[in-house]
């Protein structure tokens, strides 16, 4: 079953080569430094895990490069684990590329005995060798490859060495695959060959002896799906482990498994100390009771308070260049060809205007991801997602939820595609959709523009705060309202805490780079298309006024909605036109009106505090929709987005009128 | 004989033996192939009681949300010095329960 993420096409001729490793080895960076920033992206239908790969010429051959999902090993744990088991089963790679960290090689080499049990065709990778004097780590790579009977590659990918040797040494391996030594787990091994032998011709997409062990792993969920016979002889072997050594036979495996290990490191490798000792520093402080709070809320606050700066400044220099120097030239070179306004008004409002509004996300993006990588590779993500694990746990959600959070107070986009750091799917989707009740920039300022005409300054500044925090409380509601639907319970894990590493800028340029262009390339086009079909509404038919218009005459049908609370058709326009970017509605609402004045006077305070709330909580713009469709995979979660946000602005829409009434 | 005790209640700086690991099957699984395994020797770092362990191993450093933490029992090997007379204990209310002086 191959071509589910790689096209079929695409793999003629080509090796394709699989870069698997358990978290914090530095994949990424490898992968980054074997690949120009031409990435492309690939997922299995239903799963929003994303697979990066990439095409790599190397002495005349073609190679496909797979940067597989972080995986502690291959039972699919989480999704991540799930998508690297699959890909490597089901699309069957050319060469398995295992990375490890020199430092933690203890537990990195779990993975390849699983993963020598899957294909002869692997290549182990040593990383992080300039860490061994940091550690006090000596280390005999000729005789590790001997051990395992595999190519054994040692390298400094932050610094680029021994990098290149990985795809050469890839393309032999490939040609001539090697023979790795059987791995013998000693007592078990009487088990497994019985495993073994009943097994055999039942699943043919794995190896035998690989289904052997994971009927083992994987007792519960595989034995149901093997005949009725042989799975009661199954259930003996398992039932005879068990008792032979009175413990769990998983914990058994993992035991024999990490004793192969602990014997292979005795020949090959001295290692002086077991702890970092900057790591061990910095944790008696970052991680003290208390303190840790506070530490993760001051370096996220920090750090994206200056993403979000910078991001601005270079979104605006973006936007100004992209007006002055591509939207005016434009437009008044069309104005000397093209003499209807109509179509004039398409090209530049509708078309550019999508691509401007495009790469304007760019230098958000960008900024964000790099934060985000930055903090991640330093190994303080880790640390701030242990910290506040607990306090988001009462709304069943991880620690690293408050990025997606906390971003969405810079851009509502941004904040979907931070959702990828979240450890699962499921609840990937829920912050989606329930991060649109941040309140972005565009929306702050409308809101503070319209309470600034109703309310004196102080009450003003009282009443926008108000919105700001309603606002987080309904992401944290909506997303334990969500969550109940879902089902089974929020499964705890154990929190990998890596080393304090100084990441490396190119790296870390080249990551973000990519990322920003993957937006641009999916994200984009609906942005644009999104925007056509916006103009088109709001423009026809053509010279119509916005009432109307077709978007006029959708408002006016939505306005029965809003009629008993005092809105109308101008209003209902306006929200419609908020939809291309938020801050178009007060664009929209001036003219509709004459001026802002004469609509904060034309309409009740009830009304005007109904409508800027429904404004502050309804449906995400465009831009946001989109991105919910590329990140999330389905059209599915960004309906949900929408019904979900529109419904509670409706519902708070009119519990603020009524409020305000009684009130008043 | 040595105490037996869950995770969640050593102090910080104490090296401890896994025992035995009293959870489902899914994170049974998740804790073996981590290196949490019984026979296996971890250093607890740091012990932010109402919320969670921080373990040094031979197989990395692990952060352990307290529900996880609770269902390792682990045996003492080495415990944790006493610094100044006292042992900060962290958990209570009270002045009286929070230190315990030897």
């Amino acid at each position: 079953m191959h071509g589910k993420v790689i096209p079929i096409s695409e793999r003629r001729n080509s090796i394709v080569v699989a870069l698997v490793g358990q978290p914090n080895v530095g994949k990424s960076t490898i992968y980054n430094s074997l690949t120009g920033s031409n990435q492309r992206i690939g997922n299995w239908p239903g799963k929003t895990v994303e697979i990066a790969w990439s095409r790599v010429k190397i002495d005349s051959e073609q190679i496909i490069l797979v940067d597989l999902p972080g995986t502690y090993a291959l039972s699919g744990f989480t999704e991540e684990e799930e998508v690297a088991v699959r890909f490597i089963v089901e699309e069957k790679p050319d060469v398995v590329v295992v990375i490890t960290d020199v430092s933690a090689l203890a537990r990195n080499l779990y993975l390849l005995l699983q993963v020598l049990e899957l294909t002869s065709r692997v290549v182990l990778i040593v990383n992080m060798l300039d860490e061994a004097e940091r550690w006090g780590i000596k280390i005999n790579l000729n005789e590790l490859s001997e051990i395992f009977g595999i190519p054994v590659i040692g390298t400094i990918a932050i610094r680029g060495i021994g990098v290149k040797d990985i795809l050469r040494v890839a393309v032999s391996v490939a040609r001539f695959p090697p023979r790795p030594k059987k791995i013998n787990y000693g007592e078990l091994e009487d088990y497994i060959v019985r495993l073994e032998k009943l097994v055999r011709g039942i699943a043919t997409n794995y190896p035998p002896r690989f289904f052997a062990l994971q009927l083992i792993e994987n007792y519960e969920t595989l034995s149901p799906t093997l005949p009725e016979e042989i799975r009661a002889r199954v259930s003996e072997i398992f039932e005879e482990i068990r008792a032979r050594y009175r413990r769990d036979p998983r914990l058994v495996l993992a035991s024999t498994r990490y004793k192969i290990i602990d014997d292979i490191l005795l020949k090959i490798l001295v290692k002086k100390r077991l702890v970092d000792k900057i790591t061990e520093k910095l944790d008696m402080i970052f991680l003290r009771r208390g303190l840790d709070i506070i530490m993760s809320f001051t370096i996220l606050f920090g750090a994206f308070y200056i993403a979000f700066t910078l991001g601005e400044i270079l979104a605006d220099i973006f936007s100004g260049i992209l007006d002055n120097y591509l939207a005016a030239p434009i437009s008044t070179w069309l104005q000397s060809i093209v003499a209807s306004e109509w179509i004039r008004g398409l090209i530049v409002d509708g078309i550019l205007g999508g691509i401007i509004s495009t790469i304007t996300f760019l230098p958000l993006i960008f900024v964000f991801t790099f934060t985000l990588s930055f903090i991640e590779n330093l190994g303080v993500l880790a640390r701030i997602s242990l910290a506040l694990d607990r306090m988001f746990s009462k709304f069943d959600m991880s620690g690293k939820a408050f990025f997606p959070i906390v971003t969405g107070l810079a851009c509502n986009v941004v904040a979907v595609t931070t959702t990828r750091v979240l450890p699962s799917s499921k609840e990937k989707l829920r912050i989606m959709i329930a991060s649109q009740f941040v309140q972005c920039p565009p929306r702050q300022v409308v809101i503070a523009i319209i309470l600034g005409l109703l309310f004196s300054p102080l009450l003003a500044s009282i009443i926008f705060i108000l919105y700001i925090i309603l606002g987080f409380i309904l992401v944290l509601l909506i997303s334990r309202i969500l969550r109940i639907f879902e089902g089974a319970a929020r499964r705890e894990a154990p929190i990998e805490l890596p080393p304090y590493r100084l990441p490396s800028m190119r790296v870390l340029t080249k990551i973000s780079w990519s990322r920003s262009k993957i937006f641009i390339r999916r994200a984009g086009t609906m942005i644009v298309m999104a925007n056509i079909v916006f103009w088109f509404l709001l423009n026809i038919p053509p010279g119509a006024s916005p009432q109307n218009s077709l978007l006029g005459i959708i408002g006016g049908a939505i306005a029965t909605i809003l009629t008993p609370i005092g809105l109308g058709w101008r209003e209902a326009v306006s929200l419609l036109a908020g939809l291309v970017a938020k801050e178009i509605t007060l664009g929209v609402i001036e003219p509709l009106y004459g001026s802002l004045s004469i609509f904060a006077s034309s309409i009740t305070l009830a009304s005007a505090i109904a409508f800027v709330t429904i404004y502050a909580y309804y449906m995400p713009c465009i831009a946001t929709m989109s991105v919910i469709k590329t990140e999330s995979g389905s059209w599915k979660t960004v309906i949900k987005a929408i019904i979900i946000s529109t419904t509670a602005a409706l519902v708070l829409g009119y519990a603020s009128y009524f409020i305000t009434k009684i009130i008043t | 004989m040595l105490v037996q005790k869950k995770l969640v209640h050593v102090y910080p700086g104490t090296y401890v033996e896994i025992v035995t690991i009293d959870t489902d099957v899914e994170l049974l699984k998740r804790l073996a192939e981590l290196g949490f395994i019984p026979g296996e020797r971890i250093h607890v770092v740091v012990n932010n009681w109402d919320n969670y362990v921080v373990v040094e191993s031979n197989r990395g450093r692990f952060g352990l949300p307290r529900e996880i933490a609770e269902r390792i029992i682990v045996k003492e090997l080495y415990q944790a010095p006493i610094c100044m007379g006292h042992r900060w204990r962290g958990r209570g209310k009270s002045k009286k329960r929070r230190w315990k002086f030897w």
